[in-house]
Order: C-alpha cells, then sequence, then structure tokens
C-alpha cells in the first residue's frame, strides 16, 4: 500500500464528500453517494485484511469529520467493524465482479449506516424523521456509482483489479 | 535498531481502533466537535468552493431570481418593522411608561459571519460560520439573513459556530403568527420547511400569513419574521387542530454571510 498517496485519497475524498457531492444530489431528501464508504468497500477488497483495518479507521474519522451535526465514533466503529468484517469475507468469497462489488457496497452501506445510527442513539442523538429513507437512497446510490469509481481508484492506487479469468496456458 | 519495525497483530489492531471509537463515541459532543471545527476552518477555501459548485450550476436561474430574492428582502424588512410598529403601538396605547426601543435590534450587535459549510437540504440544515466564542458569541444566539431569522446557534469553537436552521429536524422554536396572539411551537420537518400543529381551528389562518419569532428576553427583543404560512390544512388524526407549514422567507442555498445577534453585548466586544 502506498500510504502517502492513501492520505491525498482521503484528504480529497473527505472534502468532496463535505462539499461537492451536494452537486450530484437527487431526490428532494438530497441523496448523494458517500464517496468514503465506496473508497472503504475499496480499500476492504483490494488490500489485505492488515490494509483494510487501517484504512476503515482512517475514512470511518474522516466520515465522522465531515457529519456535522453527528456525534463523532459512530461511523468510526461500524467502518472499522465492516471493513475488517468484508476484508475477511474476501478471503472466503471473492468480490471481483462489477455486480459483486455493487452489492458488497450496497450490503455495506445499510450496515455501516444502520450501525452507525444506532449508535448515535446511544450517544443521545434524537432520531430525524426519514432518516431511513436517506440511508436507503445513499446506500443504492453509492452501489450503483461504486464499481465505476473503483476503476478510477484501482488507477490511482496502482492497485491490480485482480479479476480473475481462466488460468495461463502453461507449456 | 533504527530499521526495527514494530509489529502489531490485527486484532490487536482492530482493539484499539474500536477503543478509539468508543473513547470519541462517550466523549462529551463539545469536545468532539473540535475535530469537526477544526477541519472546518482548515479547509475554510476549497469547502467554500466545493459548496458554490451546486449553485454555479444553476447560474441562471439564480440570475432571473436576483430580483426578485431583493424584493423578499423588502417584504421581509417590511413585516419587520410593522411588527415593530405593531408593538409599539400596543406599548403606546398600554401607557406603561417603561422604555420601549424605538428600533427593536437598537441595543443590539450584529456580527457579521461568513458561511464556511451549509447543509440545507436533507434532514440537516446546517451552517457552520466563521465566527464563535472570541467575537461574542454563545448558545442560542439567532442568526439572521435576509432580514430574517434563520436559525440559532447551537455549538461553539473559539471562532466557529454552528447554526441549526429552523428547517432542522431537531429544531422546536417558539413563534406567533402575525395578528394571532397565541403562543404556538414550530418544529423543522427536515425537508427545508416547518410545521405547526396544535393550533385549534377556530382561529384564521391563512396561506401567506407572516410567522415571527417571538420575542426571548436577553436573545430577540421583538419578534421577526422566520417563515410564511405555506399550507394550512386540517390535521388528519385531529381535526380540530390546524396542521401548517412554514416556508422560509430567506433561500439559504443563495446566502453567503449571515449575522448574528448579539443583545446585550459586552463592552469588551
Amino acid at each position: 500500500m502506498r500510504w502517502p498517496r492513501f492520505a491525498v485519497l482521503v484528504l480529497i475524498t473527505t472534502l468532496l464528500q463535505a462539499s461537492g457531492v451536494d452537486a450530484i444530489a437527487v431526490t428532494r431528501l438530497n441523496v448523494a453517494p458517500d464517496l468514503l464508504l465506496i473508497v472503504m468497500v475499496f480499500f476492504a477488497i483490494r488490500c489485505n485484511p492488515t490494509e483494510a483495518i487501517i484504512s476503515s479507521f482512517a475514512l470511518g474519522f474522516a466520515a465522522d469529520i465531515v457529519a456535522t451535526g453527528f456525534p463523532m465514533g459512530p461511523r468510526l466503529i461500524s467502518f472499522v467493524l465492516f471493513g475488517t468484517g468484508l476484508a475477511y469475507l474476501h478471503r472466503v468469497i471473492a468480490i471481483r465482479k462489477m455486480p459483486h462489488e455493487s452489492l458488497a457496497i450496497l450490503v455495506v452501506g445499510f450496515g455501516a449506516g444502520g450501525l452507525a445510527l444506532l449508535l448515535a442513539l446511544l450517544a443521545g442523538q434524537s432520531p430525524r424523521p426519514g432518516v431511513l429513507g436517506v440511508l436507503a437512497g445513499t446506500s443504492i446510490y453509492s452501489a450503483v456509482l461504486g464499481p465505476f469509481l473503483f476503476l478510477l481508484l484501482a488507477w490511482l492506487m496502482r492497485i491490480k483489479s485482480r479479476r480473475r479469468g481462466p488460468p495461463p496456458a502453461t507449456r | 535498531m533504527a530499521g526495527k519495525r514494530i509489529r502489531v497483530s490485527r486484532r490487536m489492531l482492530f482493539a484499539w481502533f474500536i477503543l478509539a471509537g468508543l473513547i470519541l463515541l462517550f466523549s462529551p459532543q463539545a469536545v468532539t466537535s473540535r475535530f469537526q471545527f477544526a477541519f472546518a476552518r482548515l479547509f475554510r477555501w476549497p469547502l467554500s468552493i466545493g459548496r458554490n459548485m451546486p449553485l454555479s450550476a444553476r447560474t441562471e436561474v439564480v440570475l432571473q431570481d436576483d430580483s426578485s430574492r431583493k424584493e423578499i428582502q423588502y417584504q421581509n424588512h417590511i413585516v419587520n418593522l410593522e411588527e415593530e410598529l405593531r408593538q409599539k403601538n400596543q406599548a403606546v396605547q398600554q401607557l406603561s411608561g417603561l422604555r420601549t426601543r424605538l428600533r427593536g435590534l437598537e441595543g443590539a450587535k450584529l456580527v457579521p459571519a461568513d458561511i464556511i459549510t451549509a447543509s440545507i437540504e436533507g434532514l440537516r440544515s446546517e451552517l457552520i460560520i466563521n465566527r464563535g466564542r472570541d467575537d461574542g458569541l454563545a448558545k442560542d444566539f439567532f442568526v439572521i439573513g435576509d432580514n430574517s431569522i434563520i436559525g440559532i446557534v447551537t455549538d461553539l469553537s473559539a471562532r466557529t459556530a454552528k447554526v441549526r436552521l429552523f428547517s432542522d429536524a431537531s429544531s422546536v422554536v417558539q413563534v406567533n403568527i402575525a395578528g394571532l396572539e397565541i403562543n404556538m411551537l414550530m418544529q423543522g420537518d427536515g425537508n427545508s420547511s416547518a410545521k405547526i400543529k396544535l393550533v385549534p381551528v377556530k382561529h384564521k389562518i391563512k396561506v401567506g400569513d407572516a410567522v415571527l419569532v417571538r420575542k426571548k428576553p436577553g436573545y430577540l427583543d421583538i419578534a421577526m419574521i422566520v417563515g410564511a404560512v405555506q399550507q394550512c390544512k386540517r390535521d388528519d388524526k385531529n381535526p380540530a387542530l390546524w396542521d401548517i407549514t412554514v416556508k422560509p422567507v430567506c433561500d439559504i442555498s443563495k446566502l453567503s454571510d449571515v449575522a448574528v445577534i448579539v443583545m446585550n453585548p459586552s463592552p469588551l466586544n
């Protein structure tokens, strides 16, 4: 893993998530993709578990930083839990094709978002009406956009796609 | 020795990170929000560029609406003046002999502030502004934009503050509708508007009526406009009550600066 490159990527993604992502928001609930979630899933399925844990922590911290009005901690915990879980799951079930990546983002989006909401409630944050609709919308939007962003991320991080085809013929 | 690497097992790494998350989760929000404020202050410039992106995407609409925005500002100002005049007349009629203010905000200090980041659509309706405790701001101070009240300061650091807008789902504020002398509670609905409930249908309310934030001694010495009635229908659950939807009279997406009302500024500030 190229950590300086990773740090710059996290910073740019955080800034985009904090302000620029509203430009592509849809519906009256202002549903926008969760770029930090997409990046977290990318590193969880393209890196080894140790790198996945560290990157999930960094991205979870960034997600808490940009979530103004919410207590810090819920997204960090949920990102580390789901990032680590996904990294280990990837060792058992390979997630390489675009539909599989999309499904992984969708499931992690629902799971991490739901857990973050529960933890925020635990920390005394009052629930807001319509929050489940926003969570569902964000997860679906991220799942649609994510696999395409994976191509860009793989190129930026110089990580091979590791999409396995049939083994090369040997003589 | 210099090349020796510290090896930490995955389990230990995972446990540390979860522990860090739990510490952050159960730390006082006043402490943890400093991280958020520091980020907003440090990256103020790129964040403001990002914030302008959605606005620039609809520049044509903004240009077309520029004149109507001025008109809205004047209309809000007129409503504020009318309310001020009405209250002054009441005071004169009562011959209370108490000193009344000629202008509602005469004794107040208005602290101008720029908006660093804004979440104005969706469930969270908040602004982060570039004024804080060092500028004399405190919690619950009212914030105005385009001559109307737009929100309340909810959190502060030394040089930044968080403003919760009235459309935020967790916002509750005492209001009255122009011409009616009854206390009402207005709650944000997280959808760029707010709701007033528990108002008996015997009160005549019509679409377009001005909704004013009630005066709150020490914070706001005169009622000021916050919105206008957008919809008024009978409550589905209790037909004896109105279900009123209030639309803000200020288009916050077009605001770049606001002012915070400091009613009794200390001489040092």
